[in-house]
């Protein structure tokens, strides 16, 4: 398992967790990771985790989440789940799914 | 069929379903490392059948299996399928069986760009290692398409690469899918032509108010199989139960041993008596002696110190009883000392596959020398025209199987002569038959008895009179002027 935490200087909020579950390293898997990296930078939040998991490499941590698809990214928050399934090539999208703010919002 | 296809089947390894009419058709089961997509509508028995292939490769084959469902969760999987007498539970835990729950998990979920289906196929072959498996199931693939349901593109190349991956494994991978209608296209998002190295359907279709299942075969890659449906039954204990049809072999050998009739007149006129795994028909309009001649079967084989069966599908057990005491028989005592065993169904009570399968155990468990079924008219009543052929084929083969002797009754519709449906569908598949008629001379009415044909003996060619009292039946002369007995219409010769 590949864990990559967050860079100290993005500012994150709270309890929430990110995880990214990929395949290796295919093409789709490595454009979510660049995605997801981007998207991090554009997030106003403090604290969190964000975990990246290969599930070749994992593929018990892919039954226990109950994973079928590559990439897909959950996000925990409070107990709630949310789950984006693709390359999050459209941050913004994400984001308002999430319902994370970003970082410029007017809110 | 060019020459490599036929090198193919033969070196095609055989993985046994376990459903053994099944294995059958496809010339002794699903070839190894091939992926089989089985066909059918809500209802039409693909769960089970899928399970059952699991099932039946632990018990039986010693080959594990892993179970990916994506609809129910495993509990409810091990529920459903405890009542076929399957302990997915119990396997589970003994490490012979995994399960791969896919089913969509809770909360939101938002679908958006190139994804691909690797956590599905890390987690199948992390199950496959765990328990060794030899056989995949995946149940079912429509409910994966539903659940990314803007992406079938995606999801045809996933599957075509997480069947193409099982298979490389030396993995038999049996996937369901379900259809819209029992006679339109294969599969819903037509799955069938990316994945299936073999695809078979599954049907259960409504005919003249009755359901009937069957199981076809439509493609089997680099292989023979038989082709047409087959019908089948879901039974408890068992799962589903393929009638054989296809598969059947005139293999039983023909017996020259002779067995009596119940009656000595009659035993004359079949120089000698039946065959003993020889199949009799009786046809007469009602009234003219049907169960008479099949108490006197009975009654004459355990006399001969045989064990009989009746099969009643028109009278109560009472009714027969006392029909059978005003003939002086006694068929009480002989159930009391074992040697008689008279079952009575409503011929509605189930469907033609479930009465075969019910005549099949009932033989197995009591083992006799004889069998009655009174009457196949009865029976033919509930079965579309089809289903009663298929069932008639399968019962007289299995008599034959058994080597007893059997007697059928069928009923004409008019009282005098004609020929019934069911004669037509009976007469070339039995031995032997014998017609009852009323014979109209002069004024008064008579009962005429004649054998029609014998296989493989001589008999009498002449009808005879007969008459009925309290002693049972007693055959007379030949009648003189011949009369017609197809027709009754004897009258027409003289115009």
């Amino acid at each position: 398992m590949r864990t990559v935490y967050a860079d100290k200087a993005i500012p994150l909020t709270a309890d929430f967790t990110l995880r990214l579950y990929i395949a290796g390293d295919s093409p789709s898997s490595r454009l979510a990771e660049q995605n997801l990296k981007h998207m991090l930078t554009l997030m106003k939040a403090d604290g969190g985790r964000f975990e990246i998991i290969d599930v070749l490499a994992r593929p018990e941590l892919a039954e226990e989440a109950s994973i079928l698809a590559t990439p897909t990214l959950c996000y925990e928050h409070s107990g709630r789940r949310r789950r984006i399934v693709g390359d999050l090539g459209d941050p913004k999208k994400i984001l308002a799914f999430l319902g994370i703010e970003m970082k410029g919002d007017a809110a | 069929m060019t020459a490599r296809d036929i090198d193919a089947a033969d070196v095609l390894e055989r993985v046994k379903t376990g459903v053994k009419a099944f294995d059958d058709l496809v010339m002794g089961g699903l070839p190894r490392a091939r992926t089989t997509v089985v066909g059918g509508t809500p209802g039409s028995g693909k769960t089970v059948f899928a399970t059952q292939f699991l099932a039946q490769g632990i018990t039986t084959y010693g080959e594990n299996g892993v179970l990916v469902t994506f609809e129910e969760p495993s509990q409810d999987i091990e529920a459903n399928m405890r009542s076929f007498g399957w302990d997915l539970r119990k396997w589970r835990k003994d490490g012979a069986l995994a399960f791969v729950d896919a089913s969509p998990p809770a909360g939101d979920e938002l679908v958006a760009g190139d994804f691909d289906l690797a956590g599905l196929l890390a987690r199948i072959q992390h199950a496959v290692k765990t328990v060794n498996a030899r056989r995949v199931v995946l149940d079912s693939l429509t409910q994966l398409f539903d659940h990314f349901i803007a992406d079938p593109k995606i999801l045809r190349r996933e599957l075509f690469h997480i069947s193409s991956a099982l298979k490389k494994s030396g993995l038999t991978v049996l996937m369901t899918a379900e259809r819209n209608s029992e006679y339109g296209e294969i599969t819903r998002h037509r799955l069938e032509e990316f994945v299936a190295d073999n695809v078979v359907i599954l049907r259960n279709v409504l005919h003249r108010e009755k359901r009937r299942r069957t199981i076809e075969v439509l493609k089997m890659r680099g292989s023979h199989h038989a082709e047409g449906e087959a019908p089948f039954t879901l039974v408890a204990n068992q799962g589903v139960v393929a009638v054989p049809l296809s598969s059947l072999r005139l293999e039983q050998q023909s017996s020259e041993v002779r067995v009596t009739s119940g009656n000595p007149a009659i035993d004359e006129m079949c120089d000698g008596g039946f065959f003993r795994d020889s199949v009799t028909l009786v046809s007469g309009a009602t009234g003219t002696g049907k169960t008479l001649l099949v108490t006197n079967f009975l009654a004459g084989g355990v006399a001969a110190g045989e064990r009989a069966i009746l099969f009643g599908y028109e009278e109560s057990k009472g009714q027969l009883f006392r029909n059978a005491s005003g003939w002086g028989v006694d068929f009480a005592r002989m159930e009391e000392e074992g040697n008689l065993k008279i079952i009575c169904l409503y011929p509605e009570a189930q469907g033609l596959p479930d009465h075969l399968l019910t005549i099949e155990s009932l033989v197995d468990e009591f083992q006799p020398n004889r069998i009655a079924i009174d009457s196949l008219s009865a029976l033919e009543r509930i079965a579309p025209d089809t289903g009663f052929r298929e069932f008639l084929i399968s019962l007289t083969s299995f008599i034959k199987k058994r080597e007893i002797a059997g007697l059928c009754t069928a009923t004409s519709k008019s009282l005098i002569g004609g020929e019934s449906a069911s004669e037509q569908h009976i007469s070339t598949l039995t031995d032997s038959i014998i017609l009852l008629r009323y014979i109209q001379e002069q004024d008064r009415m008579h009962r005429g008895l004649m054998v029609l044909k014998m296989r493989g003996s001589e008999h009498a060619k002449e009808i005879r009179r007969f008459t009925i009292d309290s002693r049972g039946m007693h055959l007379g002369d030949a009648f003189k002027d011949a009369p017609n007995v197809f027709t009754g219409a004897d009258n027409d010769f003289t115009r």
